[in-house]
């Protein structure tokens, strides 16, 4: 197969051993190879500018600004990029907001490798992946009230563990505003405390690990 | 005992004391003035005034109800008192003080108008009948001297002396005056057991809060770290096992690796999403203790058991933790001191707490050691630190060959997390644990 006819694929992830592996992955499919690494998104920017790829597999997380927030800027420049993201959680925040920010797919780091490459393989020819345990993770909280952006950082603050007072100090808000954010995020996630509030937070991808 | 080893934990320091509770300190000092107030009040209400030399007293006076004192005009009482200084042919006259007819508070002399003298005994003493009023004056008066039969100012012109003192009963002989004692009392205790539980509920947000924040910090470090790599080792594992001829005898081995590395990723997973489960669910204490001894590594020739008694209420995570490490300290000195044949674990799920009892047949804890409680040694010390951080109450009983008994209560507010059902004490306003600002009822 020549150059040209494969699938030049481009890795952005903050972790070098898992970079490696899906570089090892990638390189030995006889149809795809490695074209670049980003370690952030900073770098995935301009890297994405220099070696136009034709599939992006972009981590959630990245040191300097989200991998979502990546994204949007790659596609503003580039509205044809084809981006999945790769992530460790299926949280259904995470994957709303991916999707609606123009993701092609969206598969774990813990899917096995042929799944992977496979979904690289369907977004490059055009079509939308998402694989079937992470389209019912979605649906199960299609109707759930999101949490405004408020309430979301407010639990990044208890997630921090933060007091009430501390919270209102860093947001610059009443304690009793707090509180009553709180109370409107125990509602909407169904958690009975704090601890809770933050595993289902996390496990929904509201907030980051 | 030489080999007792240092069991005891590092003390945990706390970052920030608790703030006493505003309002329960407020109720104390409201009630304690309050207490102030009426006694102060009591000491005023017999004041004799002294006007010269001479000086009179009273030594009985008629005490009936205030309302009385304002109205009764039949009644007769008795009313007497003592004189020092008095010169020959003085006498006594005394005025009752009630409201006249036109409703302004008067002085009356007293007893009769026709007869408004009281002789001076030869023993200084002096008596007389009074009907009833606010007030009693008793003027020492020269002779001659005309009492005026109503008055409202009393006459100073040839009095040699006037003592004034209240009419009505004093304040701590009126019905409702120990009502109020025990009332105020009852307050100060409330108030006082708000304070406590207040320190308490304030201590464990603190380390919750605390503890919150360790968790994330420690599973975004297992995410960074151990998982990806974990995840990124599969990932070229599987290459390599593809490029491994089908035929080859290793195949089957690293199929079977992969297998384990993408059940141990998903387990790292689960508990890094899960911020460790136990505190999610309500942690079975029951499970937890029966795993102890197989955890330590301690013999199955001793006997053991956990007895639970009651109906099991799910507990409060953090408080659960304390009990946990507690009874945990207290098995491993029976596993490891005692020398025990059999060592039990009872869980009484009472109604007003729970209570965790550790009771071996070894051979005891010296009382002298019981006693000093020797920093570290036995954990004691530890334990109890950790008993009184969550409100609970510890006490260690041991005798020589009689083995020992570790006993853990922990009220019912501060371990449970839901109230009981059909509790007697319901209707008690009482101040709940609570970590979370609302509940949601599910």
């Amino acid at each position: 197969m020549s150059e040209q006819a494969r699938i030049r694929v481009f890795s952005v992830d903050d972790h070098p051993l898992l970079r490696e592996g899906i570089a090892a992955i990638i390189n030995n499919q006889p149809d795809m190879f490695m074209v670049a690494q980003a370690a952030n998104a900073q770098d995935a920017i301009a890297q994405f500018r220099a070696h136009r790829p034709d599939v992006t597999l972009m981590d959630l997380r990245l040191p300097d600004q989200g991998g979502i927030e990546a994204m949007i800027a790659i596609r503003a420049e580039s509205p044809e990029a084809r981006i999945i993201m790769l992530t460790t959680f299926e949280g259904d925040v995470d994957i709303k907001r991916a999707l609606e920010a123009g993701a092609r797919g969206y598969v774990l780091k813990s899917m096995p490798p042929k799944e992977l490459v496979e979904v690289i393989r369907q977004v490059h020819s055009g079509k939308k992946r998402i694989p079937p345990q992470l389209a019912a993770q979605l649906a199960e909280h299609m109707s759930d009230e999101a949490l405004t952006e408020r309430e979301v950082e407010v639990l990044g603050q208890i997630a921090g563990g933060n007091r009430n007072r501390d919270i209102a100090e860093r947001l610059f808000i009443t304690e009793e505003t707090v509180k009553v954010h709180i109370k409107h995020i125990m509602e909407k996630l169904g958690a009975s405390d704090r601890t809770q509030a933050v595993a289902i937070g996390v496990r929904r991808g509201i907030i980051q690990l | 005992m030489v080999n007792a080893t240092n069991i005891g934990r590092p003390m945990v320091t706390r970052r920030n004391r608790p703030r006493s509770g505003h309002l329960a300190a407020r109720g104390i000092v409201v009630s304690l003035l309050c207490l102030c107030f009426l006694l102060g009040g009591c000491r005023e209400s017999r004041t004799d005034v002294q006007v010269t030399g001479p000086a009179i007293e009273f030594t009985g006076v008629p005490t009936v109800s205030r309302s009385d004192a304002l109205g009764d005009a039949a009644k007769l009482s008795t009313i007497k008192g003592r004189v020092i200084g008095a010169r020959p042919g003085q006498q006594i006259v005394v005025y009752a003080r009630a409201i006249n007819g036109y409703g302004q508070w008067t002085w009356f002399v007293q007893p009769f108008v026709r007869d408004p003298w009281t002789k001076i005994q030869s023993n200084s003493t002096w008596r007389s009948s009074t009907h009833p009023g606010g007030q009693y004056a008793a003027l020492l008066v020269d002779p001659g001297f005309q009492p005026p039969w109503t008055t409202a100012l009393l006459p100073t012109q040839g009095v040699a002396a006037v003592a004034i003192t209240q009419g009505w009963p004093p304040i701590w002989q009126s019905w409702w005056f120990p009502l109020v004692c025990v009332l105020a009392a009852a307050a100060a205790i409330f108030a006082l057991y708000g304070v406590w539980l207040f320190r308490v509920t304030n201590t464990l947000k603190l380390r919750f809060e605390e503890r919150l924040a360790e968790r994330m910090r420690v599973a975004q470090e297992l995410h960074d770290t151990l998982l990806q790599g974990v995840i990124s080792a599969s990932m070229q594992l599987d290459v390599a096992v593809d490029q491994i001829p089908a035929d080859s005898p290793a195949q089957p081995a690293l199929r079977h690796i992969l297998q384990i590395m993408g059940q141990v990723i998903d387990e790292g997973r689960n508990t890094l999403r899960g911020l460790r489960s136990s505190t999610e669910s309500a942690p079975d204490v029951e499970l937890a203790f029966m795993r102890i001894p197989k955890e330590l590594g301690f013999d199955h020739k001793t006997a053991y058991r956990v007895v639970t008694e009651g109906t099991p209420r799910p507990l409060q995570a953090i408080v659960h933790d304390e009990i946990y490490s507690i009874g945990r300290e207290a098995l491993v000195n029976a596993f490891r001191h005692s020398g025990a044949s059999s060592i039990e674990v009872e869980l009484e799920y009472a109604v007003n707490g729970l209570r965790v009892l550790v009771r071996d047949n070894g051979c005891g804890i010296k009382p002298e050691m019981l006693r000093l409680g020797r920093e570290g040694h036995w954990g004691l010390s530890g334990m109890r630190e950790r008993a009184e951080k969550i409100g609970a109450k510890l006490r260690v009983m041991s005798g020589a060959s009689a083995g020992t008994e570790v006993v853990l209560f922990v009220p019912g507010h501060i371990v449970f997390r839901d109230p009981p059902s059909n509790g007697r004490w319901t209707w008690l306003p009482k101040p709940r644990l609570r970590i979370a600002e609302h509940e949601v009822p599910k």
